[in-house]
């Protein structure tokens, strides 16, 4: 399982890791306010993919286990106004990481 | 090989799609496929999985695989369809209708959503996926086969529009008739029939085919995105 302050790290991880990819042109600090989607949000819609994607393979990577971020399966988004904040996916990441050993 | 490609098509279990797998092979690529069935897969550099298109996990964990194995997906060919038979729309039933949606429609979504999050990290891709002559004809009898593979040329527009900063192109092909096992079941007078509406009145080969891929996927096509190429026909 991942704690929700590895879970702000791991999503730290991923945007340091996008960052030296040269996939996001500035470096960013992550807390849990920060807007990763929606209108305030600090990615344009492509950073915002590939920064799931990232997270993905970081939690693989930690855990050994396929997970997958499915934003309907984030009790917190409303495709009506969809808005996340670091805090919200690490929550999520915290909630479909408890059952792994 | 210099410039062996990891190209991943789906629906390769027969027809079309299997036909592309040894055009691709010969060509000295590394090809990943999928179908419904179970095969026995003898070919060198082919790696196929059984996979229903339409179940979104199945699909994430096949595309993440193949990302683990092979370290990139460089080309998707989209070409996992249904052939059912004919039917005027008002005796069409909802179910053949839903059937069609959910292949055409749900399963090229999941699967081009999924590789595109691969194609997008690194910058480069090729995505073709494989719609019908029947849209730009309008075949009478394909109301609901046709709106669906038209909704495919649709969604790879969209798509090309929003992968085009990431050095991802997404084309189109509309496939004259092509004889595989699966056209065996076709009649004699549909085939003639969709052979007179053609402006190139003739059966099409699996390399014919291949060879407008083949152009997608190389490097002089890197301009060309959101392309629709309809096979022996002038639309």
């Amino acid at each position: 399982m991942i704690t929700y302050e590895n879970a702000i790290n791991l999503i730290q991880e991923s945007c340091d890791s996008l960052h030296r990819g040269g996939l996001i042109d500035s470096k960013v600090i992550i807390d849990k306010e920060t807007h990763v989607l929606g209108g305030k949000s600090i990615f344009d819609s492509i950073g915002f993919v590939t920064l799931f994607a990232e997270i993905e393979d970081s939690i693989m990577e930690k855990t050994n286990s396929d997970v997958f971020l499915i934003l309907d399966d984030i009790n917190e988004f409303d495709i009506d106004t969809p808005f996340l904040s670091a805090g919200v996916i690490a929550s999520h990441i915290v909630e479909i990481t408890k059952n792994i050993d | 090989m210099k410039n062996c490609k990891v190209i991943v098509i789906t629906g390769t279990s027969r027809g079309i799609g299997l036909g592309m797998v040894k055009y691709f092979l010969s060509q000295g690529h590394i090809v990943v496929g999928c179908g419904r069935s179970k095969i026995k897969n003898n070919l060198e550099n082919y790696f196929y999985s059984e996979i229903d298109i339409t179940d979104e996990k199945q699909v994430c964990k096949w595309i993440k695989k193949i990302q683990r194995t092979h370290n990139r997906i460089d080309v998707l060919v989209s070409n996992a369809g249904l052939v059912k038979s004919s039917l005027l729309m008002t005796v069409t039933p909802t179910s053949i209708l839903s059937s069609f949606i959910e292949t055409h429609i749900l399963g090229t979504y999941i699967v081009c959503r999924e590789v595109s999050k691969v194609m997008i990290r690194q910058k480069y891709g090729r995505i073709i996926t494989i719609s019908s002559l029947s849209v730009p004809l309008l075949l009478r009898g394909t109301s609901a086969y046709t709106a669906t593979k038209s909704a495919i040329v649709d969604m790879t527009k969209v798509l090309a529009k929003e992968l085009a900063p990431t050095g991802v192109t997404c084309n189109v092909i509309n496939p004259g008739l092509i004889e595989t096992g699966v056209t065996k079941n076709f009649s004699n007078a549909w085939k003639e029939m969709l052979l007179n509406k053609q402006t190139i009145k003739s059966t099409h080969s699996i390399e014919e085919l291949c060879n407008i891929i083949d152009f997608f996927i190389g490097n002089r096509s890197s301009c060309v995105t959101g392309q629709v190429i309809s096979m022996g026909l002038v639309t």
